[in-house]
Parts: C-alpha cells; sequence; structure tokens
C-alpha cells in the first residue's frame, strides 16, 4: 500500500519533496512533546496548495491517514506522525503573499512563522498581535490548527480572535476558503483550534494590529503569592484590562536567576510582571492607578526603555527552559481554573506536591488563570517519573473540579485525549464527532488526536449500547 | 412519553404566533434545559417541525419557513444562571434579554460588550443565532467573539456542551461558533457564558461632516489611530448628500483621546451617542452588504461551495428542521395561558413578530 503511495507521491511532487530516507524520516519521529515518538511512513514538503490538495486527494485514494506539521513545536503531541500514514509538512510554504494594510491584513502561507508576520510590518507601526513564547519558530498554521495564545492574549485574545479567513484542503482533498464575512455557519471559527483533524490550512489571512501609543512594564515583587494573587484581583477589579498578568513563584524564581541571571528583587515570594498598554494617556491614569493596588509589594520596577522592559520578560520568557538547570527532569503542565480559585488551586498544588515529593515550580499567566505548573523529577530515581504523572494529572483534575479547562493554549493532541470524559460528557463529544464526520468522514485527517475513542462514522453517536465494539474485540481502551 | 412532555407548558397558536405568515399548530413553553430537550425528543419522534424563537426581533427574516408545526419559545428560560465578577464571566439562559443581562451585569460596573439592535426584547440565544455585529465589534469581537461556552440541545433532544466557564480553553471543538449565525438550523441554543469587560469609565463621540470624497481616507485614519477608538461608524442617508463620519472612544482618559481624534477628522466632541448610531429603525434594512474597510478584495473560492441552495437563501427563515407527518392534536397535554416561572416572562399574551421591528 504504501510503495503504490510513494510511487504516486513522486509523480505529482518534485523528487526532493518525498522523504523516505529512514535516516531523515526519524527528525520528524516527534512534536515538542518528545515522549511520543513514531517515526511516519513517508514524509512530503509540498511547495503549494494545489500539491497538498493532491497530496491529500492520494492518501483518499490509498485509504492512508496523514496528519500535518509546522515546525513541531507543538506541546501535545498533536503533530506525532503514523507510521502508517503520511506527515504533510508545511516548511516549503513560506510566503508572505500580501500585505494590505488599509485593510489591515496580510495573506500568508502556513509554514511562515508567527514572528516573521509582525517582522513584515513592524517599521510601519504595525504587529500580528498573538505572541506564543515559541514565535521565533512556531509556524502560522500550526497556530491555527492549535488557537495559539500568547502572554498578551488577556487583552487582545487568541488566534481565532485574529484570523480573518482561511484556504483550506478539506479530508477529502477539496480546495476551499473559509472567511469570517461569509453568511451562515462560522466554519472558520470551528476549524481553528480543530489540531488538524478537519483539514490542512494552506493560506491564511491575519488581521494586523496598530502598534500601541504606549507601553509600561512593571515588576512587582511580593513577600508571598497570596499577596501576588490579590494583587491581580484587584487590578481587574479596578477594571483595569492589563496587556498582560504573569504570575511566577519561589521556585520558579529560582530556576530563572541559575538560567539567565534575571535578577529579579531577592527573597521574593512571587513576582508579578504587569504590561500596560495603549494611548499614552490612558496608560498613565492605568499606571498610576496600579502603583496604589501595588502598595504591599516590597518593590516595584518599572521599565525606562525597551532594554529594560526585554530585562524584566527575560527571566518569564525563560522559565521553562530554565527549570533544567535545578532538576534533571520535568513535565510542562497547561491547564485553566477561573482566576478566583487560583489561591484554593494554589495552595491544592502545594499539598499534591508535598504528599507525593515532587516540587512544582509556578509559572503562569495569572490574567486568565492559565497554569503552567512545571513537575520536576529526578529520571535516575526509581519511581521518581510516575510520581511526576500523578501529580501532574491531578493538577489537570483540580483544574476540572474548579470549573476550569484540561488545556488552555497547548491543545489536546494525544497527550490529553484520554482527559477529555473528564470535562466533556458523552453526549458531548458525539456531538463534537459529528462535526468530525461532516468533515472527514473517513477519519483520515490526524486520527487518534484530541478525542479518547475511535468512534467510525457510520455509527450514530448518541445511541451508546453496551460496549463499544473496538473496547470489546480490544482494538481501543476507552479511558 | 407524553407524561414527560406534560410537564411542558404547551398551547394552541393564536394568529399572533405566525412566523412570517406561517402559523404553527402549537407554541410550547419550556423552562428548562430539560425541558426543551423533552420538546424536541416529542417533536422528532412525532415529526413536528420546529422553530425555536427569542424575542421575536428578527424572526420574520428571510423567507418563511418551510413548514412550522410547533414554535418553540424560549422566554420562559431566562434566569442570569451565574455572574463571576471577579473572573469578568456570566452564565445565562437563552430567553434572558439583553437588557436584563446588561442590568445585572452593570451592577457591578461590567457589561457584555456586544451592542446589539432591539436589546429590550432581543434575547441571549437570538442574538447569537443571529450574530449582527453592532459598531463596538471592531474593538471588541462579534458575538463569537465573546462566548465561551454553550449549552446546546440538537433535534434528537441531546444535551451538548463546549468550551465552559474560563476564556482560555482549546479543550475540544468549539461548537459555540458553528451555533452562532445558524439561525436556529442546527439545534436550540439553550445556555450561553461571556467573557465580559468592565464599564469604560467615560464615552466620548467625535462626529464631523464630510463630503464624499474626503470620507473614506479620513474614516481610514480614525480606525487606525492611537487613540484607538472602539467603533468608527458612517450615516450617509442621501447618496448625493454629505456623509456623516463618528467615531466612539471608551475608556480611561477617553476626553483627550477624543481630542486627538478631533485633530484627524475635525468636527466636534460630544457625551451625546449620534441619534443614528448603531440603529436599525422599524426594519429599514433592504440588505446587508459586507466588504473590507478600503472596498475591495473578494476571496476566490466560498465554502459553502457556490451552488449550494442555502447560500444563495441566508438566512433560512428560522426553519429548524423539516419531517414528514403531523402529531395526531389529540395527544397534546390540553393548553394553558403561559407558564408557571415567576420571573417575569412575556409568554403571554403571545408576541407579534415582524414589522414594527421591535418584537411586539
Ligand atoms: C518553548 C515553547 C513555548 C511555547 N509557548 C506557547 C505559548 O505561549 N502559547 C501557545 O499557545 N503555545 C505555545 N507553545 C506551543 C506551540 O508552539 C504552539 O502550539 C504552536 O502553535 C505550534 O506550532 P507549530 O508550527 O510548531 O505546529 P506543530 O507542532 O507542527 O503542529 C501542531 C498541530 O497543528 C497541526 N498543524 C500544523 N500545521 C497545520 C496546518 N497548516 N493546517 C492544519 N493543521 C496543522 C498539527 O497536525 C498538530 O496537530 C510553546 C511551545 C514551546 C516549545
Amino acid at each position: 500500500m504504501m510503495d503504490t503511495l510513494v510511487a504516486a507521491l513522486r509523480s505529482v511532487l518534485p523528487a526532493d519533496s518525498v522523504i523516505t530516507d529512514p535516516v531523515r524520516l526519524r527528525t520528524y519521529e516527534c512534536d515538542g512533546l518528545t515522549y511520543h515518538r513514531a517515526t511516519p511512513g513517508v514524509v512530503v514538503l509540498p511547495g503549494t496548495a494545489e500539491q497538498v490538495a493532491q497530496v491529500v486527494r492520494l492518501c483518499n485514494e490509498h485509504g492512508v491517514p496523514f496528519v500535518a506539521r509546522g515546525s513541531g513545536t507543538g506541546l501535545s503531541g498533536g503533530a506525532l506522525p503514523r507510521e502508517d500514514g503520511v506527515l504533510i509538512v508545511t516548511s516549503k510554504m513560506r510566503a508572505v503573499l500580501e500585505i494590505d494594510l488599509a485593510n489591515r491584513r496580510a495573506v500568508v502561507e502556513p509554514g511562515v512563522t508567527n514572528l516573521a508576520i509582525t517582522e513584515a510590518v513592524r517599521d510601519q507601526g504595525y504587529y500580528y498581535a498573538p505572541d506564543p513564547s515559541s514565535q521565533q519558530v512556531c509556524s502560522i498554521g500550526g497556530n491555527v490548527a492549535e488557537n495559539s495564545g500568547g502572554a498578551h492574549c488577556l487583552k487582545y485574545g487568541f488566534t481565532v480572535n485574529h484570523v480573518e479567513a482561511c484556504e483550506i484542503v478539506t479530508p477529502d482533498g477539496d480546495l476551499v476558503t473559509l472567511d469570517r464575512m461569509d453568511p451562515g455557519y462560522d466554519l472558520l471559527g470551528a476549524f481553528i483550534g480543530s489540531e488538524g483533524t478537519l483539514g490542512i490550512a494552506t493560506k491564511i489571512t491575519v488581521r494586523l494590529s496598530r502598534a500601541p501609543e504606549a507601553v509600561t512594564t512593571v515588576l512587582a515583587a511580593f513577600e508571598s503569592i497570596e499577596q501576588g494573587g490579590q494583587a491581580v484581583s484587584a487590578i481587574i477589579g479596578a477594571g483595569i484590562v492589563p496587556a498582560a498578568i504573569e504570575m511566577m513563584d519561589a521556585l520558579a524564581i529560582e530556576a530563572a536567576e541559575a538560567a539567565v541571571a534575571c535578577s529579579y528583587p531577592e527573597g521574593a515570594g512571587a513576582v508579578l510582571i504587569v504590561e500596560l498598554d495603549g494611548p499614552a494617556a490612558e496608560v498613565e491614569l492605568q499606571f498610576a492607578r496600579l502603583r496604589q493596588i501595588c502598595a504591599n509589594a516590597f518593590e516595584l520596577r518599572v521599565a525606562a526603555d525597551a532594554a529594560e522592559r526585554a530585562a524584566i520578560w527575560k527571566g518569564r520568557k525563560s522559565a521553562f527552559a530554565a527549570v533544567g538547570r535545578i532538576s534533571p527532569a520535568y513535565i510542562v503542565q497547561d491547564g485553566v481554573v477561573p482566576r478566583t480559585s487560583l489561591p484554593a488551586v494554589l495552595a491544592a498544588i502545594d499539598r499534591l506536591s508535598a504528599e507525593h515529593g515532587i516540587r512544582v515550580a509556578n509559572v503562569f499567566h495569572a490574567g486568565d488563570g492559565n497554569l503552567h505548573p512545571l513537575v520536576l523529577f529526578d529520571d535516575e530515581e526509581p519511581g521518581a517519573g510516575e510520581r511526576a504523572e500523578v501529580v501532574s494529572g491531578a493538577i489537570l483534575d483540580l483544574c476540572v473540579e474548579h470549573g476550569g479547562s484540561i488545556t488552555g493554549e497547548h491543545g489536546v493532541g494525544v497527550d490529553k485525549a484520554r482527559y477529555m470524559p473528564k470535562m466533556f460528557s458523552a453526549d458531548d463529544l458525539d456531538t463534537m464527532q459529528l462535526v468530525r464526520c461532516a468533515f472527514d468522514p473517513r477519519g483520515l485527517a490526524n486520527p487518534g488526536k484530541v478525542f479518547p475513542t475511535p468512534r467510525l462514522c457510520g455509527e450514530v453517536p448518541g445511541v451508546r449500547k453496551g460496549v463499544h465494539p473496538l473496547v470489546e474485540s480490544g482494538k481501543a481502551e476507552q479511558f | 412519553m407524553i407524561a414527560e412532555v406534560a410537564e411542558v407548558t404547551v398551547r394552541d397558536a393564536v394568529p399572533e404566533d405566525a412566523v412570517n405568515g406561517v402559523l404553527p399548530r402549537w407554541v410550547a413553553l419550556p423552562e428548562t434545559v430539560e425541558e426543551i430537550a423533552a420538546v424536541l425528543r416529542a417533536c422528532a419522534e412525532r415529526d413536528l417541525a420546529v422553530v425555536p424563537a427569542g424575542g421575536g426581533t428578527k424572526l420574520h427574516w428571510g423567507p418563511p419557513p418551510e413548514r412550522c408545526d410547533v414554535l418553540l419559545d424560549l422566554c420562559c428560560v431566562n434566569e442570569i444562571l451565574e455572574h463571576a465578577a471577579g473572573d469578568l464571566v456570566v452564565r445565562a439562559q437563552a430567553g434572558v434579554t439583553m437588557d436584563a443581562l446588561a442590568g445585572t451585569l452593570a451592577a457591578k460596573g461590567q457589561e457584555l460588550a456586544l451592542d446589539v439592535p432591539f436589546p429590550q426584547d432581543a434575547t441571549v440565544g437570538g442574538t447569537l443565532a443571529t450574530a449582527l455585529p453592532g459598531p463596538r465589534s471592531f474593538r471588541y469581537g462579534t458575538a463569537r467573539d465573546l462566548l465561551i461556552g454553550i449549552t446546546v440541545v440538537l433535534p434528537d433532544g441531546t444535551i451538548a456542551r463546549s468550551g465552559g466557564k474560563v476564556v482560555k480553553n482549546v479543550a475540544g471543538y468549539d461548537l459555540g461558533k458553528l451555533f452562532t449565525g445558524s439561525y436556529g438550523t442546527l439545534g436550540v441554543i439553550a445556555e450561553a457564558t461571556f467573557r465580559l469587560h468592565p464599564l469604560p469609565a467615560a464615552r466620548r463621540w467625535v462626529v464631523t461632516e464630510l463630503d464624499r470624497a474626503e470620507a473614506a481616507p479620513v474614516a481610514a485614519a480614525l480606525a487606525t489611530s492611537q487613540a484607538e477608538p472602539s467603533a468608527v461608524e458612517v450615516d450617509w442617508p442621501d447618496p448625493g448628500g454629505p456623509v456623516t463620519l463618528a467615531a466612539l472612544v471608551e475608556g480611561a482618559a477617553a476626553e483627550a483621546r477624543a481630542g486627538a481624534l478631533r485633530e484627524l477628522a475635525g468636527g466636534s466632541v460630544t457625551e451625546e451617542r449620534p441619534p443614528w448610531w448603531g440603529l436599525i429603525e422599524h426594519d429599514e434594512v433592504l440588505a446587508e452588504a459586507r466588504f473590507l474597510p478600503a472596498g475591495a478584495g473578494a476571496s476566490s473560492t466560498r465554502w459553502p461551495r457556490p451552488g449550494w441552495p442555502c447560500a444563495a437563501r441566508w438566512p433560512p427563515a428560522g426553519c429548524c428542521w423539516r419531517r414528514g407527518a403531523t402529531w395526531p392534536r389529540t395527544s397534546w397535554p390540553p393548553p394553558s395561558r403561559g407558564c408557571a416561572n415567576e420571573r417575569g416572562c412575556t409568554c403571554w399574551p403571545p408576541r407579534t413578530t415582524g414589522s414594527t421591528g421591535g418584537g411586539r
């Protein structure tokens, strides 16, 4: 099967765009979540939308699954390849096709990096607002698939709020455009965040934002995480919507200090980074209010220029990698709780940590309750990895108990598919499956991701009777 | 089965219940999500066509329904379930009117930043189902951008949820997006959760009258100004006459920012909303056209594909779904007047839809 497919692929793509060499295939065996690995059956590097469509049509003819991949920075195994499938990599589709400042839009190919869009328009005073920490490398196609956010999404929203249209190749190989301005169902909105399971984006129209007139970045150091949390509530309570509110606890600060010498105030139990932006007159008023709110901070630093702003952000932006300095191994978790539940959830994480003898460093987007606990362990120590897994999973349970989410920005992928039933009922998941089947009746687009049980599209969701046939035959597990 | 539906208030339709000239046979008045599901299940089993309705302010838009056996009036499903002010989130049932919602939120200094027409009668469910953008969508986005969680009831009675009550959440497909703008064709919106914004500290409008040639470049300059207006609107009632341009500035330092906009556009700064701002007066809308601000651009392929019948006649007239036979008259519970709800429903006397633009 694979051999005839490879021959067909070679007939529609240039020779250097079809990779079957086992050594080169291994480059693609995982994304940013490295403990799930699979060698793809074949890798293709199409250069045009039409080529992507041809590849998908060939996959249909041969009944072979396909997985899209951008830059492979995803943290939930969404781009994990299939050994029996085709990996479609967008790295040759890197053109910025059109910049239309009059309409504040840019049209780009899916392989363009997030930051490249901003770089193309920065000199004219514009930028592309969603700014994931991985923005130097991650692709806009990957952002669309994951509905990526960034530190500034508290004020500006996510990818879905900044994409105007997508040209996509549907799972059966048609090239169509989903546009925000189309009347009727918001198919564009449904496509964004679908993690490659509803088709492949081949051309993306993004909205460009005008750069703010003023930006004020503040670092506030508190004795305890509780005090930091109170300041966050007070800021929101005062009717201020900062561009970003980030928090780090003592352990995360220690790691950042060891890694990048960010010289945050010594002895801080928590630091808060608050960024205000907008019209200068507005920012000035908000800053005055912020100063009052942070009266009990034992140190308040205000960035005087771009270099000082970068210095404040440096510790925060390096936090994930930095924990490598204080722990041999770690798990990056991603969960969300309502902002007002932060104190209770942080206390519960403390208890979990003590109970299992596993350290947890907390770095989070405090403004929107998005936690990124870093669960630290020593992989040489027998049983430590398992205990870390338990703590990491229990943190997601806490998020769900408090009315939050199992993922705020890293996606479900393969990693969290088994947690979906904790957040959604069987009826909820079946209804999502109706959407899946409408787009991808043959189940060829990134199968095995997002949803816990493979349901066949012929089956009528909603009428579940007894054990699923795939579970009964041992072909699938239901979590 | 009937025992189950018997709990739901149902009355015979009267002429005022007609949807665009099509008279339903019954009006069902569920009061909970479970009751909506019971009605839909019962109708599905009996092959009855159902048209869901909120405040009736836009029910007559588009062509008449092909069939309408049961009007599912959601006005009694009208509880504001949770306003978590500290989280800037509200969860409300479909029948809550936009004005009632705004009142509750304003008590805590917050708002749902959607400026929909006819807020007195327009409901949460109908606002989502029709997804009309208002002027401030320029800054805050449209209904789909502020919706963070939804509960829907499918035609077979299945109750399904997606999203949740946190703003940042990428778990699972976003069914809310599909239901915004669906005009009741996918099922019934029963509950919705929205992200909120603080009520702006102050508001100013910059209003200026220009001739036609000046209007476009000035509008563009306003829209991209770093004074960050929330909306830029055009009123041009007489094609041969001048164009009135107005920009709204909201929040801290509104006066200073409005001053900056006046530098660009001329005119005057006022605290008063222009009389024509965001209005759809007496349904005098002939058509809604959408185009890019600079007036250009059309994308190549469209979805639904060209030639799909529905693309040519959207909205599809509140027609939910159609089936074959009808339900024997005798099996409905005896008609009653209005529901047992004590939250001040408007379910009796029946509303009149259409022509007045404001519902009743
Ligand atoms: C250090 C680090 C920091 C990060 N910080 C953030 C952050 O702040 N915020 C955030 O949201 N994420 C963050 N991420 C996660 C990741 O960068 C984002 O999810 C990003 O959008 C993935 O883009 P990618 O091009 O690498 O996609 P990939 O990893 O290649 O793919 C991700 C998913 O998208 C699908 N896909 C890729 N391209 C397409 C396409 N053209 N059409 C359809 N589906 C496609 C894949 O099948 C897969 O399911 C971070 C990751 C790292 C490693």
